[in-house]
């Protein structure tokens, strides 16, 4: 009978220990939902600085302001281009849905005075002429990729997870891409992205992070393309969160008034 | 782009109303928290190879200043052209006052008012009128012209209800009798009889529309004077140039009703237009062959609709609309056709990091009946530069090609290569 308890008491040790290291380390997926799903306000401004380099070391600036809001089901951005004096008073709304809806996009071109709507269409298309596409500065649902966990190992000071994300659709400008995400703070360090080739043909790296409101937040990147020999530094300055903004901000009315109001 | 005579009808009213609205928003302006100048400069040259002449070397400034308070905004939009004679035209291209309230905003003074959502056709897009003294050619923004306007818009959740009021009609603007644009019909039409501004020949305007993530759409209406005057009286054909003395061309009311529409099919933007124009006036010529032609005007309603596409394939934007026109209960005798079809195809593309951006934009003008005899274009290629940021050179060619009695065949003598340089502030 006692030798049956021990046997017992074994098995069931043995299994949570098991279970332990299970559910104790995220897989690649849960890694990539605790980045997806980081605390991040229910709103949240901020100045963007654009600043972008060509292989001579020339460089044009691009600045805006955005505003985002998370309204349970719709994520929505309303970014006011402020310089440079060509696109001053440009406005672009995106609606972005948690189910399998394509995102709704509205332009405002100040000389046709209109709002137009756009085919979202356009996520490999680069941002303003950056290194960015529309789709590095949206949020990617981890479900568009297969994540598996590469390694761990520490990465500018912090403790990290190397991720490799392989796209599950077929219309995505890379094979793959590489990521170190810090472990205690969900926050991806440096994003390394593949060609049909398997090389590296663009590098995202950050810069500076920091808690703001008590979010943590990215506060300066730089996008490279190696095979352009151009790069592109993207700061956030004044940036807030739950500043008490509301949905009826993100409309067509507000885009045609501008920032200031 | 256009002719420089000063354009005088009635530009004493005009000149008070807009020193009135400057003397309105100035103490605005000056007590505003926050004020921005922004602008551009221009200098535009174009060629006729047909003709062998530089008709267009143009300066162009045009400044906006505007003034942010709690709730207001006002803006001044004053320009200046000067062209090849050295002779310039100055004017206030917008001057008005925004009043924000919470659910409400009110703009009051001269301002360019853009409704539906053709691209290059104007349906339900007839609050402001045009500037045609470059035909069709000026930049989006020069050819909408400000009006002395009184606009409000209340916002219910989606939906906004906007209400206009013109007090005085401003007609489009056509090209002088001495432009490379005119005709021989807009020559007969250079001095028409305005309405008086009696407040019973003031403008209205009404319009709900909706935005929303499955379309957006507008439902409008109109009360409103024809842009477009028609002609009455007998045109003397036994002298040379033809005598206008017993003609009159004068613009006519009437009444539309129409909506607009853009959805979303996967990655393409459907979006319609349609109006109807009630009892509109149309000219009709009765006896062409007399040593005087004599014209009379009849009413007719108009249908006027459009359906386009926008899409992009390999990462070039295109576009492309069907414009139909067609006349209720037709008259032989009416100087319009019955139908008229218009097709517009736009691509456009950037590269090398947006700075070089090449565009086409056509429009097709056909008879389905007579394809080969009726049709004629005009083909608008151009290639613009970004030298640095704000700092732009565009270069392209106006192509006007077919049918030489078509609205675009019949300016094939006119097809033209520019260059021009923007510089942005």
């Amino acid at each position: 009978m006692y030798k049956k308890l021990s046997m017992l008491t074994l098995i069931l040790v043995l299994l949570i220990g098991v279970g332990g290291t299970l559910f104790g380390a995220p897989d690649g997926l849960e890694v990539m939902e605790n980045v997806y799903y980081r605390p991040s306000g229910d709103d949240m401004t901020a100045d963007l600085e654009m600043i972008m380099t060509n292989s001579r070391g020339s460089t044009r600036e691009r600045s805006i302001t955005q505003y985002s809001i998370d309204t349970g089901d719709v994520d929505k951005k309303l970014m006011f281009f402020l310089a440079p004096a060509d696109v001053k008073d440009t406005s672009f709304m995106s609606w972005s849905y948690d189910d399998a809806r394509d995102d709704d996009q509205w332009i405002y071109l100040p000389a046709l005075r209109r709002v137009k709507r756009i085919s979202s269409d356009s996520k490999n298309d680069r941002f303003m002429g950056s290194d960015f596409t529309y789709d590095d500065l949206g949020e990617r649902h981890p479900e568009e990729d297969r994540h598996t966990i590469l390694r761990e190992e520490s990465y500018q000071g912090e403790p990290s997870y190397v991720i490799e994300s392989v796209p599950v659709g077929d219309d995505d400008a890379f094979s793959k891409t590489v990521v170190w995400i810090a472990k205690d703070k969900w926050i991806g360090l440096k994003r390394e992205y593949y060609n049909d080739k398997g090389e590296v043909y663009k590098v995202l790296n950050i810069d500076e992070f920091k808690k703001i409101d008590g979010y943590w937040v990215i506060t300066d990147m730089l996008m490279e393309d190696l095979d352009r020999d151009h790069s592109t530094r993207l700061k956030m300055n004044n940036v807030e969160f739950d500043t008490g903004r509301t949905d009826s901000f993100f409309s067509e009315r507000q885009m045609k008034r501008g920032p200031r109001r | 782009m256009r002719s420089l005579t000063y354009n005088n009808k009635r530009n004493l009213i005009g000149s008070l109303v807009i020193l009135m609205a400057m003397a309105m928003l100035m103490p605005n302006m000056l007590a505003a928290k926050d004020i921005d100048f922004s602008g551009m400069l221009r200098s535009y040259t174009g060629a006729r190879p047909y003709e062998g002449d530089v008709p267009i070397t143009e300066q162009t400034a045009d400044i906006k200043m505007e003034g942010w308070g709690e709730d207001t905004h006002i803006m001044l939009n004053p320009y200046a052209y000067i062209g090849a004679g050295g002779e310039p035209e100055i004017g206030m291209r917008e001057a008005y006052l925004d009043l924000y309230f919470p659910s409400m905003d009110i703009r009051v003074g001269t301002q360019a008012i853009v409704w539906g959502e053709a691209e290059g056709a104007f349906i339900t897009d007839i609050v402001s009128p045009q500037d045609l003294r470059s035909f069709i050619l000026a930049d989006f923004t020069e050819v909408r012209m400000g009006v002395p306007a009184v606009k409000a818009d209340y916002y219910a959740g989606p939906l906004t209800f906007e209400a206009v009021w013109l007090p005085r009609f401003v007609p489009t603007d056509q090209p002088e009798t001495d432009s490379i644009w005119s005709t021989d019909q807009m020559k007969m039409m250079s001095n028409p009889e305005l309405p008086s501004d009696d407040i019973e020949n003031s403008e209205l305007f009404g319009k709900v529309s909706y935005f929303g993530s499955a379309f957006n759409g507008e439902l409008m209406a109109g009360y409103a004077w024809d842009d477009n005057p028609v002609l009455e009286g007998d045109l003397d054909l036994t002298s040379s140039p033809p005598n206008t003395d017993d003609l009159s061309a004068l613009h006519e009311r009437y009444t539309v009703v129409g909506g607009s529409f853009s959805t979303t099919i996967g990655s393409v933007v459907l979006r319609s237009e349609a109006a109807a124009y009630l009892d509109k006036a149309f000219t009709g010529l009765a006896n062409p062959e007399t040593p005087s032609a004599t014209f009379a005007t009849s009413e007719h309603h108009q249908l006027h609709g459009l359906a386009g596409l926008d899409w992009s394939l390999f990462g070039v934007d295109m576009s492309s609309q069907y414009i139909l026109q067609y006349i209720h209960d037709y008259d032989p005798a009416l100087m319009s056709d019955e139908y008229d079809h218009t097709l517009t195809f736009r691509m456009r593309d950037s590269n090398m990091a947006e700075t070089l951006t090449w565009e086409l934009f056509t429009y097709v003008g056909f008879d389905p009946e007579d394809i080969e005899n009726s049709t004629d274009a005009l083909l608008r290629p151009s290639l613009t530069y970004s030298i640095e940021d704000g700092v732009e050179i565009q270069s392209g060619v106006e192509i006007f090609l077919g049918d030489e009695s078509g609205k675009f065949g019949q300016f094939e003598d006119n097809t033209m290569a520019y260059v021009s340089l923007r510089w942005y502030f």
